[in-house]
């Protein structure tokens, strides 16, 4: 059995935290604490590409506010 | 730092199995609390300012004082130049002092440095300058042309006014290294600030420093996260022993190098200790402390490690085993070097090391997970990568990730994890990490190829080489040299370096995939059968002999190439250490990686001693 997370035929969420962080997630394993499904049930490669649109700053949100007010 | 270093002070607790626990899986105790890095430095420099922080190869030494000094002055230079807290500040310079001055510099204006190795191609090069969205590279020379819109520092350029330094919060990124990725780019991870200087405080922690002041070997390229557990060591106050790239080939002269300068501390991957081993051992039986060795960045071979273990239980050298993907900011756990069984040891103090099965559940033997704060960032521009391999925990706080490494391990009864393999194609040949998709979609790149696949070989002679195979496509040559050139543009040497062999077609296994186990023995490595020219003269005749002894051939033309041959980096420094050996010729390794057809080298050295 391949690795939960590389399952090309497999049904995946996406989940985001606090930190609008975000992760692939297998659709068959609970969803850990601190994290909300922000898309799927879907394929992996929807969910993937949902990832790429919607996730385009790698840095966690405090840190991206921290770093604004500094610039600011 | 109030524990006993687990390496023991007495040869009596060697080999004596611990007396096994419960396995006490993740999470690791809470760690120390971690202090920055600068603030560390600070303190060093107001401590001890006339100690030295930076002693070059050549022996010239650079105190903490004018270290400082240095940095402060580069860090307002840097701002003149626009860089500002957060962005990413791209630092190519040889090894040198002016290096470190480079990255405590960056450090210093809250930016984080992305390593630039001159070494690379352009192409490469180019690609992580923008990838890192960089508009500042330090560099010394004007000899490398930069993208447009990239302003280049010279690391003693003068500053108008002085600045101060700029705090950041802990999660903002310390440097930028790009690591081979299986798509064919590099891919750049982004490790915090926070994580570095919890790497120290974890080393420190579970006793891998000794209490007295240290002299560092800083042996790794800074182009790999390996450097960083060894040059941030001056922020903690020791001084680092640059060594030069003659030093790093040639084993006599490494091992005069660290008793003249009285190291303490090598940091070494167990290819390049196999070469080093004899002298450099023999160099510390009269090193008033021994040296410790921080063996990292690919599995330590069982007859190694037992050598190893038998060194340091005669308190020659203490050696540690250090595993950690980049992406967990160097270092995950630390196993002693003691017993017979090669492992790598429990986590480090504040990561967390789970070994989960294929339903995410704990287990005795699957994947290893790591989490923590030593996790990175993620990967830069490639957020759907970076949430495939930083994934939602169901351990630890909530809303943590944790990091996927794809390597299988083994929990012994101590806790000790065992080393098993990968579950995917990301290899490891001379301690550095390269993914075979890279070189294959580099390979297909190219017009020649209709197909390519690339693996790693044992042979019996000449160690693990990369070898590719590829299909010519339709009416294509099938000559390897453009294809060999291209590689060399594209890539950096230790990934360019393989053999090249056509085939009709790759063999396919069940379900259409390449049956890599199928493939024939490397066409290139076999002996030549007689076309080409014969070495011509002194030079070539002296070269074609060191290559001779190295590549354990009995014939070698002048119009081989020693990549094509199965040589490799470290067969190179071999070749280079015979060379000296033989005729008092010192060249320096990329020399032999920018001519690999023999009598381009020996023409690249008669030119260079004409001047």
């Amino acid at each position: 059995m391949p690795n939960p997370f590389e399952n090309e035929n497999g049904q995946y969420l996406v989940l985001a935290n606090d930190e609008e962080q975000h992760s692939l997630w297998p659709a068959q394993i609970a969803v850990p604490a601190g994290w909300r499904t922000v898309h799927g049930v879907d394929s992996r490669a929807a969910c993937l590409e949902y990832i790429e649109t919607h996730w385009t700053d790698l840095r966690p949100a405090s840190l991206r506010r921290a770093m604004d007010r500094m610039a600011g | 730092m109030s524990k006993a270093p687990p390496d023991g002070s007495s040869p009596a607790r060697g080999t004596a199995p611990a007396p096994a626990p419960a396995p006490a899986p993740a999470p690791a105790p809470a760690p120390a609390p971690v202090r920055d890095l600068l603030q560390r430095f600070r303190e060093a420099v107001a401590r001890h300012p006339s100690r030295d922080a930076v002693v070059a190869a050549d022996g010239t030494a650079v105190s903490f004082g004018t270290l400082d000094g240095r940095v402060r002055r580069l860090s307002a230079a840097l701002v003149g130049a626009g860089v500002r807290p957060g962005q990413h500040v791209g630092v190519a310079l040889e090894r040198d002092p002016a290096l470190v001055v480079a990255l405590l510099a960056v450090w210093r204006t809250g930016a984080a440095y992305v390593p630039l190795d001159p070494a690379h191609p352009q192409a490469r090069l180019d690609h992580m300058t923008e990838d890192a969205g960089l508009t500042v590279v330090v560099a010394s020379g004007p000899d490398r042309a930069w993208p447009a819109g990239v302003r280049t520092v010279a690391p003693d350029a003068p500053a108008v006014f002085p600045v101060p330094e700029v705090p950041v919060p802990a999660d903002a990124p310390a440097y930028v290294i790009h690591t081979s990725g299986s798509t064919g780019r590099p891919k750049g991870v982004a490790v915090t600030r926070g994580a570095v200087a919890g790497l120290v405080t974890a080393l420190e922690e579970s006793g891998c420093y000794a209490e007295r002041p240290a002299r560092v070997a800083w042996n790794a390229s800074v182009s790999f996260d390996a450097s960083v557990q060894q040059w941030a060591r001056v922020c903690r106050g020791d001084t680092l022993l640059m060594l030069a790239e003659d030093q790093r080939a040639d084993p006599a002269a490494l091992a005069a190098h660290l008793l003249r300068q009285e190291a303490t501390d090598l940091d070494v991957t167990p290819s390049h200790w196999s070469v080093l081993r004899d002298r450099v051992a023999e160099a510390a039986e009269r090193l008033p402390h021994g040296l410790r060795l921080f063996v990292g960045g690919e599995a330590v071979p069982a007859p190694m490690w037992r050598d190893l273990a038998a060194l340091g239980a005669r308190g020659v050298v203490r050696a540690l085993n250090l595993y950690g993907p980049t992406e967990c900011t160097v270092d995950a756990t630390v196993g002693r070097v003691e017993g017979t069984e090669p492992h790598i040891g429990p986590a480090l103090p504040g990561v967390g090391a789970h070994v989960l099965d294929d339903a995410l559940r704990p287990a005795a033997e699957g994947e290893l997970y790591l989490t923590g704060p030593a996790l990175a960032l993620g990967y830069l521009r490639r957020t759907a990568l970076t949430a495939e391999r930083f994934t939602a925990s169901p351990f630890g706080p909530p809303g943590t990730r944790m990091y996927r490494t794809g390597d299988l391990v083994r929990r012994r009864a101590d806790g000790s994890l065992v080393h098993l393999g990968r579950v995917d194609h990301q290899v490891k040949v001379n301690g550095l990490r390269i993914e075979l998709g890279e070189i294959e979609t580099v390979l297909t790149e190219h017009q020649d190829v209709a197909a390519a696949v690339a693996v790693v070989r044992e042979h019996p002679r000449l160690g693990r080489g990369l070898a590719a195979y590829w299909v010519p496509a339709p009416g294509a040559d099938t000559d390897p040299e453009p294809l060999r050139r291209h590689l060399g543009t594209r890539l950096p040497a230790h990934m360019a370096q393989l053999t090249l062999t056509a085939l009709d077609r790759l063999p396919l296994g069940v379900g259409g995939k390449v049956d890599r186990a199928a493939l024939p023995e490397p066409a290139e490595r076999q002996e030549t059968g007689g076309a080409g020219a014969a070495p011509a003269d002194d030079l070539e005749t002296l070269i074609a002999g060191a290559w001779q002894k190295v590549l354990g051939r009995e014939r070698v033309l002048a119009t081989d190439d020693f990549f094509a041959l199965g040589g490799h980096s470290l067969l190179a420094l071999r070749v280079i250490a015979d060379l000296k050996k033989r005729r008092g010729v010192v060249i320096p390794t990329r020399m032999v990686y920018q001519h690999p057809r023999l009598r381009d080298l020996a023409r690249a050295i008669a030119d260079r001693s004409d001047h």
